[in-house]
């Protein structure tokens, strides 16, 4: 392996295999300086938990980021802005409480058991669609969509429109790498003006002729804060996008690991262990590799004075598999205690969606490993998609025994 | 990264000739600065540049490449040899 100064968290091997690079650097360099990020990167549990709590590290400023590029290279993409001003993750202004309170509310507009069965209709309908083939692709045929039309129908988006909003919201997670060509923001620019067309659309239609959706709840309480329509239509195509590829991913990532290791099943498909086993299987596999976050002044970062603006890559995946927060880190105890990982992240942009996606992964997890008998992986190797800050499966071939 | 199917035979004076014009109109770098081994930190550029330029080289020579192009390759030396290494252009060396 490359020295631990050279590590390149752009580097295909790093994406192979980024657990054993996070373990040299946890024990070699903790707070380690990465010339080719130009940030640190944190892989210790109690440096990641420290700097997501504090509070002169502040999200990624990336509307302004995205302009200066932008503006350097003569361009503008008003679409994509609108986007990235939804975005709460990137908010560090006093609206981010506001913004991030109405999409809790929303998510909160039934009590999250009551998920449960529109859950399960779209893990069921899935299934049915694989039962008797003897193969599929576990990522294609089921993690990817599953997310993508549990959300949909959250919100109320009519199934016709399923394919072009997913193709909308498909790479924007790419938003996330550390170096973005200007061709792809143009590309996402053009995604987004495609998804807004399709919510601006709804949204019209709700306002004239109400529903118990979750359009119709997002419009109520948009009102409620004085949201105009532009931004309440933009907020709508940011919690798609943010509840979909996430939760996939984790999904995903659960089945491969569950068919690489021995125990994982049996813990799944055993209802008294099955949530006990996704807390375990995010731990280990979740698939949000970092949460980037900036000094808005001269502060200190795990002991070390650092100048304003220093960035901080907190690498949630590696903290997550911290020896001194889980003893024996990388192997699944399902209910093994300690820390709470950080999945989900961690302070103020902490994911609001933690419950749901939890109770979204228990119910199509349990299913897949129960429904469709004995499965094995028919690929030996794994691909990953070529993104800076997932961890997802870009297949997944699995044979039914 | 997506290699291009038809891969263009690029010649390193056109490309050492589009990077003067460009750091000439953009920073207002004297052109005869520019030459395959200088390195693009001495020129002041940022991140920020760098993807830029990656941009205008796409734009230039019909290629595709990584954003961080001009970020991981210290020279324009550096720069030839990846796109040859990762099957984007065929670089002709003629000075
Ligand atoms: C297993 C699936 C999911 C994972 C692994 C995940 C992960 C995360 C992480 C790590 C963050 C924090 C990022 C940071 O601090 O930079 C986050 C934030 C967020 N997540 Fe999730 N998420 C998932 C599912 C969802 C779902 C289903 C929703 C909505 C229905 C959601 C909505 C959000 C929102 C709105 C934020 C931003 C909160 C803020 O900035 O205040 N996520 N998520």
């Amino acid at each position: 392996m490359a020295p631990t100064r050279s590590f390149d968290p752009r580097d295909p091997e790093f994406r192979t295999d980024p657990h054993r690079f996070f373990a040299r650097l946890r024990r070699e360099d903790p707070l380690h300086w990465n010339p080719h990020l130009k940030a640190y990167a944190l892989t210790r549990h109690r440096d990641v938990f420290q700097v997501l709590r504090h509070p002169h590290f502040l999200a990624t400023p990336m509307r302004a980021n995205t302009a200066t590029l932008l503006r350097r290279s003569g361009r503008s993409l008003p679409t994509l802005d609108r986007l990235i001003e939804a975005a709460v993750l990137f908010d560090s202004t006093p609206g981010h409480r506001e913004a991030r309170r109405m999409l809790v509310a929303t998510l909160n507009m039934r009590p999250l058991g009551e998920y449960a069965p529109l859950m399960a209709d779209v893990t069921d309908r899935l299934i049915d669609a694989l039962r008797g083939r003897p193969s599929f692709d576990a990522v294609s045929d089921f993690a990817d969509p599953l997310p993508v039309h549990v959300i949909h129908r959250v919100l109320g988006i009519p199934e016709e429109l399923f394919d072009t909003l997913r193709a909308a919201t498909w790479g924007l997670d790419g938003l996330f790498n550390y170096v973005k060509a200007i061709r792809e923001l143009v590309a996402w620019d053009a995604q987004c003006r495609t998804g807004f067309a399709v919510i601006d659309d709804l949204v019209r239609q709700r306002r004239a002729a109400p529903r118990e959706d979750g359009i119709t709840r997002m419009i109520a309480l948009a009102a409620q804060d004085g949201i105009d329509h532009e931004r309440l239509v933009a907020r709508i195509f940011f919690l798609i996008m943010v509840a979909s590829d996430t939760t996939s991913a984790t999904i995903g990532n659960a089945i491969a690991l569950a068919l690489a290791t021995p125990g994982i099943v049996d813990a799944i498909t055993d209802p008294a262990t099955t949530a006990a086993a996704v807390e375990e299987l995010l731990r280990l596999e979740g698939t949000a590799l970092f949460a980037a976050r900036y000094a808005d002044r001269d502060t200190e970062l795990a002991g070390l004075a650092v100048p304003e603006g220093t960035v901080a890559y907190c690498y949630l995946a590696a903290a997550n598999r911290d020896p001194e927060a889980y003893p024996d880190p990388d192997r699944f105890v399902a209910g093994r205690g300690g820390p709470p990982h950080f999945a989900f992240g961690d302070g103020i942009h902490a994911c609001i969606g933690a419950s749901f996606a939890r109770l979204e992964a228990r119910i199509a997890l349990h299913a897949f490993f129960t429904r469709l008998g004995p499965l094995r992986r028919v690929e030996a190797g794994t691909s990953w998609l070529p993104l800076d800050a997932f961890r997802h499966l870009a297949r997944l071939p699995v044979a039914v025994d | 990264m997506t290699s291009t199917p038809t891969r263009p035979k690029l010649r390193t004076t056109a490309i050492k000739a589009w990077l003067a014009g460009h750091l000439h109109d953009v920073l207002g770098i004297p052109t005869e600065q520019i030459t395959a081994d200088a390195t693009f930190e001495t020129f002041g550029l940022d991140s920020v540049d760098g993807v830029v330029m990656a941009s205008e080289l796409e734009t230039a020579f019909g290629i595709e490449v990584d954003p961080a192009l001009f970020l991981r390759n210290p020279t324009l030396e550096a720069v030839f040899q990846e796109l040859q290494d990762e099957g984007i252009a065929d670089i002709e060396h003629d000075g």
